[in-house]
């Protein structure tokens, strides 16, 4: 075992992986040189980024233009010898060649699906040549004489010179008639061309449909619950799912009607279950709770946490499982981004400087895997209040997105106070979620990264609460997207900063938006 | 890539150069000039050469250093006829200047630059060039017509200019300074 620990030099042939396997085994056990590793490619890294930004970048429009240049140049080019053939020859020959082999594949599988039996060999030949590839059913038997069963049939097709040949038994192939349809599949089964592997469109066509008939088997069925309803609202229907269905203006329903809708949002609220994907809707039947939930037991839990709310009223709720692998959960959401873009580039090297910097600070050994946890940890947290954050801009959509303050006014007194309480728990949550976002990103990130545009445009009040609601919405989902694009940068990034809109800059549009609405909620009673 | 030894066609083969290495090698380029269309002429002058080496069976092994190194060579001539000023001091001086940026040439959401550019000789400069756009430290030797433990001297220092930590030089004595386990 080496002891010493590795130059720079050795370090960069570990980078370019030329190293030889004695120091590079001291790597392994050296938390020391592991670490002036790490460093090392940080600061190549920066070296490119800032290398690469000192030039304009290119795009693909001059990379295409400068490729026809170049291709038109080339065809006038002449090598000595003529080695090099006329350019547009060489490649109007490939082209063709490729586009003629295209053709015959493509027919000929075209041929063998649509239009009856595989192409079988004459009926001596079958028998002759090509005895192996004969279909079980067409093996010509021939029985030696004092030899009978299996052994026997075996070894036909390796006749003797001298030996009588029979003919061969040709396959059963059903002959489509006018009336009946194409036998696809036993087709398949009595012959198939030596190295194809064919499969019949019937076959294919049930495995690309497959997730959907599943889907739909176990989803043609909903799975209602009705708590103090009437049959009917028990009957199997077609689930659709909530999100692709259109939300339910309170303006086109009575007074009556919108109250129990509110009063559903309020029950959603009580039981803490307004994450779940459910929505209240007003029907013929009366007020439904309908959405999905990831699985049976979430849909018990939404069951019973409903049932302790409700109270005397009747409410159906009618709950579909959704699919576990849709990703739908915003509980894993965080570390599913973390897991599909590992952060990398500058960002990267920036958290490494700053829990770098805190590790020394704090007399504690700054180890890759300490500094990846702390970098890994403080991902994690962004993103669990992103997800916060998003869920109570959906939650605030749902609740005051289908009515305006003056519809809101028609209301009951008991109404519009939910409708407030409601309104303040998300806006205050939302206000929370941004300001953590806020701080993790000021304490730990420059502001190059995350604050680099800023503008006051875009905050003046909207004429009224629903636009407001949407906007707020809209400018969440954005810094979310920004968000995972500036900490989950692929490593061949170059520049993470890339988007159009800063964090901080939507961050305090989010301010602006939460200020707004409360104003006008706060008006309510 | 697969080694260019093959015969296969030089079209082919300078297409499929050109969709790895132009983009590096425009910017490779404008390192050392302002002007793009130039740039852009040295780059397909370049392809051309390729090309035409390729047509006459030249046996390649490593294409992207070949080019690089052509395109180096083209640039050198250039700026020895055209322009005796671009490539004074060693060659490099301008290309040097380039890097101290200004906020006013870039956008200003994209980063200022951090690191210590000016303390650089022109040769790491160039060496640490290379080695960002992709190619290996043999390949950047093949280019600079230096040994792979010259260029590894080089971007060490370089590096420790830039600002990385150094473990320890005192017991490096055991390994060397030059990379002898290659």
């Amino acid at each position: 075992m080496i002891r010493a620990h590795l130059s720079t030099e050795q370090l960069l042939l570990q980078c370019d992986g030329r190293l030889s396997s004695g120091p590079a085994a001291h790597l392994d056990v050296c938390e020391r040189c592991s670490c002036a590793l790490v460093e090392l490619t940080a600061v190549l890294h920066q070296a490119e980024l800032e290398l690469r930004a000192s030039v304009p970048e290119e795009t693909s429009e001059s990379h295409r233009a400068s490729w026809a240049a170049l291709e038109s140049r080339l065809q006038t080019i002449e090598v000595a010898g003529g080695e090099v053939k006329p350019f547009p020859l060489r490649w109007a020959t490939l082209y063709a060649a490729a586009a003629a082999l295209g053709f015959v594949v493509i027919g000929g599988y075209l041929s063998l699906e649509f239009f009856g039996a595989p192409m079988q060999a004459p009926e001596e030949i079958a028998g002759i040549v090509e005895p192996a590839a004969a279909p079980v059913e067409a093996q010509p038997v021939v029985q030696e004489p004092g030899r009978t069963g299996e052994g026997a049939a075996i070894e036909a097709p390796t006749p003797a010179p001298n030996q009588p040949r029979t003919e061969p038994v040709q396959p059963a192939v059903v002959e489509p008639t006018s009336q009946e349809p194409l036998p696809v599949p036993t087709r398949f089964e009595l012959a198939e061309p030596r190295g194809v592997i064919q499969r019949p469109a019937s076959v294919v066509a049930a495995e690309f449909s497959a997730p959907a008939l599943e889907l739909g088997s176990r989803s043609s069925v909903v799975l209602a619950s009705v708590l103090s309803m009437t049959s009917a609202s028990a009957e199997p229907a077609v689930y659709e799912p909530v999100r692709s269905q259109r939300r339910q203006g309170l303006a086109n329903l009575s007074p009556t009607a919108a109250e129990a809708v509110i009063n559903g949002h309020w029950m959603l609220y009580e039981g803490d279950v307004w994450r779940e994907d459910i929505i209240p809707v007003w029907t013929a039947a009366g007020l439904v709770l309908r959405g999905t939930v990831e699985n049976e037991a979430a849909r018990e839990r939404v069951l019973a946490a409903i049932g302790r709310t409700k109270g005397g009223s009747d409410v159906a709720v009618e709950l579909q499982p959704r699919d576990v692998k849709s990703g739908t959960s915003t509980a894993s959401l965080s570390s599913t981004r973390m897991e599909q873009y590992p952060l990398g580039g500058a960002v990267r090297n920036s958290l490494l400087t700053h829990f770098g910097d805190t590790a020394r600070r704090s007399f504690v050994a700054s180890e890759p895997s300490v500094l990846q946890g702390e970098i890994d940890h403080f991902v994690n947290e962004v993103f669990q209040s992103q997800s916060e954050l998003l869920s109570h801009a959906y939650a605030l959509k749902n609740v005051l997105g289908p009515v305006d303050r003056e519809q809101m006014r028609a209301l009951g007194l008991d109404a519009r106070a939910k409708v407030q309480k409601l309104a303040r728990f998300h806006l205050n949550a939302v206000n929370g979620a941004q300001a953590r976002i806020y701080d993790r990103l000021s304490e730990t990130l420059p502001r190059k990264f995350w604050s680099y545009r800023a503008s006051k445009s875009s905050l003046a009040p909207k004429p009224d609460w629903r636009s407001e609601v949407a906007t707020l919405l809209g400018d969440t989902l954005e810094l979310d997207s920004t968000l995972t694009a500036l900490l989950s940068t692929p490593e061949s990034t170059v520049d993470a900063s890339d988007s159009n809109l800063s964090c901080g800059f939507l961050l305090s549009r989010i301010r602006g938006r939460v200020r707004h609405l409360r104003a006008g909620t706060d008006s309510l009673r | 890539m697969q080694g260019f030894g093959h015969p296969r066609s030089a079209a082919w083969e300078t297409e499929e150069l050109f969709a790895e290495c132009r983009d590096s090698l425009i910017r490779y380029l404008r390192y050392h000039m302002d002007d793009a269309e130039e740039a852009e002429d040295l780059a397909q002058e370049s392809f051309i050469r390729f090309f035409e080496a390729r047509g006459r069976d030249e046996r390649i092994e490593k294409p992207k250093a070949w080019l690089f190194r052509v395109a180096r060579n083209l640039l050198v001539d250039r700026g020895r006829k055209k322009k005796p000023g671009l490539l004074d001091q060693n060659g490099w001086t301008k290309a040097e200047r380039r890097l101290t940026v200004s906020p006013a040439s870039i956008d200003a959401k994209v980063y200022l630059s951090q690191l210590p550019w000016g303390d650089l000789s022109p040769m790491e400069l160039e060496c640490l060039r290379l080695r960002t756009e992709g190619l290996k430290l043999r390949e950047v030797g093949e280019v600079l017509n230096l040994s792979i433990s010259s260029v590894v001297s080089y971007l060490a220092r370089a590096i420790k200019k830039l600002g990385a930590v150094e473990v320890d030089d005192k017991s490096t004595s055991k390994h060397g300074t030059a990379p002898a386990a290659v």
